[in-house]
């Protein structure tokens, strides 16, 4: 079987690459270098079934990292859990096949917390509680005259 | 037995209940896996401050606290998810009184929250739990993109975040060797069923989890429909299943049934998986009134919680495993009705 790599569409698909999350299998057909960059990595000979059809499921040291929290790519692979909201970010290369994999789509569907609701005052307050202990006044003083603004408003 | 699941509800003989988890995070903080000790205890001090108004109704208890089997307890009767016994540093559980609801801070995410019902009761605990989450979203600033949708430590659970799953007991299923036909057909129509999962127990039990499998690429609205279509699918199956058992192998059902009554109503000492095979068996007769003048249906669930290793702690103390079989037999009989 001859294919094109899923991930660059140019060069031949070589290697199937699983991933299992929480018990979720997806599966993608890449090239040896898609797969090398998107951190995959040769799984034991000894599992090696046929030469095209090699399983890879765990990852590359040298690869993607999260700069907000330094996941790596490889450690979520490994353990199924990202590290923080940013790692959608840094890693949404290969979340998005993953997410196919398991949910057979890759866009949210339905509401978002902005909708159904204007800004909230709580909100503000959260805000202003987090700016205060990180110490961050500017922020904070913008946040209190919002609250204000708010509050005379509604009264 | 929680007071909620003491109420039982629709298609009991089959859907012991309902629940509805939603899991959300905090969009300014890494996820609770991610955070040093320190930050844990200032993420969870923030939360009981700020839900502490909107949950009012709730007690709290800072389950790191807790010894292991006041930990096992909770989670043997699903007041808690089990994750927590990963890790408990820094976790946090708001609970009801009737422990129908509970929301858990600091688990694999910021905030989980899962509302339950006795039965099949889809409407119940989704009309609650969207509730409670609209309240959140009022005071918490929650992680979500567009793309993704509200985001989760584990990527199974992104998107809406919302799952609805059901305990069920399904005895004919697996006599008639109807399993795999039944994942099968709920595979395709978007939910898994898997085993339920005891510690002390090798063999594969009748009580299985039922739950919606995906979270990404469909709304609320569409996670509902799919619930209450394979537990609809799923009962009847059921229900069929036991009919045809129970005109063609009438005299073995009734045998393994009423062997259970003999057992339960003279064994001096029961062991943990004999426990767990007698409740499978005796609340197949208490839904099918075999023997119900012995015990009925709602006895007969309990024996399944009653039996396990942290309850017959909760209820006198640790003890070797001789203390514990001659307890369970205990409690086992206490459940038998008094008047035939």
């Amino acid at each position: 079987m001859t294919s094109k790599c899923q991930s660059c569409k140019k060069k031949e698909a070589e290697i199937k690459c699983i991933v299992v999350i929480d018990g979720k299998r997806s599966e993608k057909y890449l090239c040896r270098d898609c797969a090398i960059s998107a951190g995959f990595e040769e799984q034991s000979k000894m599992n090696r079934r046929k030469t095209k059809d090699f399983v890879v499921s765990s990852a590359n040291k040298s690869e993607l990292v999260c700069p907000n929290c330094n996941l790596e790519l490889s450690q979520f692979l490994k353990t199924g859990r990202l590290g923080c909201p940013d790692c959608y970010k840094s890693f949404s290369g290969a979340l998005r096949d993953i997410l196919k994999g398991i949910h057979s789509a890759s866009y949210h569907r339905g509401r978002g917390p902005g909708e159904e609701r204007v800004i909230d005052i709580a909100q503000l307050k959260w805000k202003l509680s987090e700016a205060v202990r990180e110490e961050d006044f500017e922020l904070a003083a913008r946040l209190r005259d919002e609250i204000r603004v708010i509050e005379k408003d509604e009264n | 037995m929680p007071t909620w699941l003491a109420e039982g509800g629709d298609d009991f003989e089959v859907a012991l209940f309902t629940e509805a988890v939603y899991v959300r995070n905090l969009a300014d903080r890494p996820f609770p896996g991610r955070l040093q000790s320190e930050d844990l205890g200032t993420t969870r001090r923030q939360l009981t401050e700020y839900l502490g108004n909107v949950l009012a109704e709730y007690r709290f208890i800072e389950t790191d606290r807790l010894p292991n089997e006041e930990v096992s307890y909770l989670v043997e009767r699903n007041s808690v998810s089990s994750e927590i016994i990963e890790r408990k540093e820094g976790t946090g559980l708001f609970i009801t009184d009737d422990e129908s609801s509970w929301v858990s801070l600091n688990t694999s995410d910021h905030l989980r929250f899962r509302f339950a019902a006795g039965g099949s009761d889809v409407e119940t605990v989704y009309r609650k739990a969207r509730n409670l989450e609209e309240q959140l979203e009022n005071i918490l600033p929650f992680a979500f993109s567009e793309r993704f949708g509200f985001l989760t430590a584990r990527p199974t659970e992104c998107g809406t975040g919302l799952f609805l799953r059901f305990t069920v007991h399904i005895p004919g299923i697996l006599f008639s060797n109807n399993l795999p036909a039944l994942r099968d057909s709920l595979l395709k129509a978007g939910s898994t069923i898997i085993p339920e999962v005891n510690p002390g127990i090798s063999t594969e039990g009748h009580l299985f989890t039922v739950q919606t499998a995906h979270t990404l690429g469909i709304d609320e609205e569409e996670i509902l429909e799919i619930s209450q279509d394979m537990i609809s699918e799923l009962a009847e199956m059921e229900y069929h299943a036991r009919d045809t058992l129970l005109s063609k192998a009438k005299y073995q059902i009734e045998d393994k049934i009423l062997r259970g009554i003999g057992i339960l109503t003279h064994a001096r000492m029961i062991a943990e998986q004999e426990g767990y095979a007698l409740a499978n068996a005796l609340r197949l007769g208490a839904a099918e009134g075999i023997a119900s003048e012995t015990l009925d249906l709602l006895a007969a669930t309990e024996l399944y919680l009653i039996g396990k290793p942290a309850h017959l702690i909760a209820l006198g103390g640790k003890g070797n495993k001789l203390e514990m079989d001659t307890r369970r037999a205990e409690l086992f009989r206490s459940y038998i009705k008094l008047e035939g």
